[in-house]
């Protein structure tokens, strides 16, 4: 009965279910995301750091804010990869890779 | 020429035997000819389900090595004499048959049957790709739990891979808890089919008296007018090309009528 309460309060305020079926519904799309791809988590998240690194030389980023998505389903022959870094408010191409570029100019 | 419909689901114990012997119960009952093989060779059980155990003479083995006619092997139903049960073999393995030899076999019962229903082993092994080899259409039982959705999905790729054959499959969702729906603490029916991307044959709630059919070998949607019975014939009449609208699967508390008026 609680349950139901708590889950009218959070449709009403908008507010994500914290409940344990929208938990297992993201975990599956992640999941199945590297079954269809055919990568393995840990190697995913070694790229992410990877990736994360480079932006990061050149840019003032929060690593945990970043995103990365593969869209790969069985029916179309292309899968997606895309990635979402929002730099830091403010954040500037960092000063030495300026100078780098107009050096090579 | 017949429909040949494989039901399938990758992890084993989701319901597949239990989805086919119902949906073949209720097409029979439409009056058409239905003919229920069981190509899971070594773990006999379809004949369990529809009460035919002790009628059984040949099995679907013999017909393929030849020992018999395939209609020497067919088993007509107590009720439904339009309803027929090919055996699988208890004391073989899936060795004994190849897709080719199952094809042909499939082949031969479209000619004889407007539905033929192919229960599949669970796996992706061979029992898996002889149960789908001659096949139209599939049927894809899932459950909301991860591990059955996950194994769906491989089921999806593997007959994707074969989509020039099959003309279509579709999904069904068994052994939905109302009250777990209703507390968000199970996958939607939502979720699963947008996280699989397919088109949804039906749902069928979780339903006690599916064990007590089993325990008569009288599948329950010949009987009940309710739950897991209904929601077979419903899918039955779907097959069938009727337009009947999805069961609705709530719980009855005050707050889950509550709930459904809000949302
Ligand atoms: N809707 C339901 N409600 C309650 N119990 C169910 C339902 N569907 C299936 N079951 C039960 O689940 C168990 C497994 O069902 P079934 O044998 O049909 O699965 P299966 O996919 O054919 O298994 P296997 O992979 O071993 O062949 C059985 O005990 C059956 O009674
Ligand atoms: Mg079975």
């Amino acid at each position: 009965m609680f349950t139901a309460v708590k889950n009218l309060f959070s449709k009403i305020s908008g507010k994500p279910e914290d409940k344990s079926g929208s938990t297992a519904a993201n975990r599956m799309r992640l999941m199945l995301t590297h079954d269809r791809q055919e990568v393995s988590p840990g190697i995913m998240n070694q790229m992410k750091q990877e990736i994360l690194e480079v932006i990061s030389k050149y840019f003032d980023i929060d690593p945990q804010e970043a995103e990365f998505i593969i869209q790969a389903n069985h029916f179309e022959a292309e899968s997606i990869f895309s990635s979402k870094v929002p730099l830091l408010k403010g954040a500037k191409l960092r000063a030495e890779h300026m100078v780098a570029k107009s050096e090579g100019e | 020429m017949g429909r040949v419909i494989v039901i399938t689901s990758g992890k084993g114990g989701v319901g597949k035997t239990t989805t086919t012997a119902n949906i073949g119960a209720s097409l029979a009952k439409q009056g058409k000819n239905v003919c229920v093989v069981d190509m899971d060779i070594g773990l006999r059980n379809l004949d369990i389900l529809m009460g035919l155990e002790n009628r059984v003479v040949y099995n679907l083995v013999d017909v393929i090595e030849g020992t018999c006619k395939v209609k020497q092997a067919l088993v007509k139903d107590k009720k439904l004499p339009n309803l027929s049960l090919l055996p699988s073999a208890q004391t073989r393995d899936k060795t004994a048959v190849n897709a080719d030899q199952v094809r042909e076999l499939v082949n031969e019962l479209k000619t004889m049957f407007d539905f033929v229903l192919v229960d599949c082993p669970a796996g992706i092994e061979s029992g898996f790709q002889n149960s789908i080899s001659g096949a139209d259409e599939a049927i894809v039982v899932v459950t909301p739990e991860m591990s059955s959705v996950r194994d769906a999905d491989r089921i999806i790729g593997l007959l994707e891979a074969r989509k020039n054959e099959l003309d279509s499959y579709r999904l069904v969702i068994n052994r939905i808890k109302p009250d777990l729906v209703n507390a968000n603490q199970m996958m939607s029916m939502d979720d699963i089919c947008e996280i699989l991307s397919v088109d949804l044959l039906g749902i069928v709630p979780d339903d006690e008296d599916i064990v007590v059919s089993t325990n008569k070998g009288e599948p329950l949607s010949l009987t009940a007018n309710k739950s897991a019975g209904q929601a077979y014939r419903n899918i039955a009449k779907r097959i069938l090309g009727e337009d009947i609208p999805l069961m609705d699967i709530k719980g009855k508390g005050f707050f889950g009528k509550l709930k459904a008026i809000f949302s």
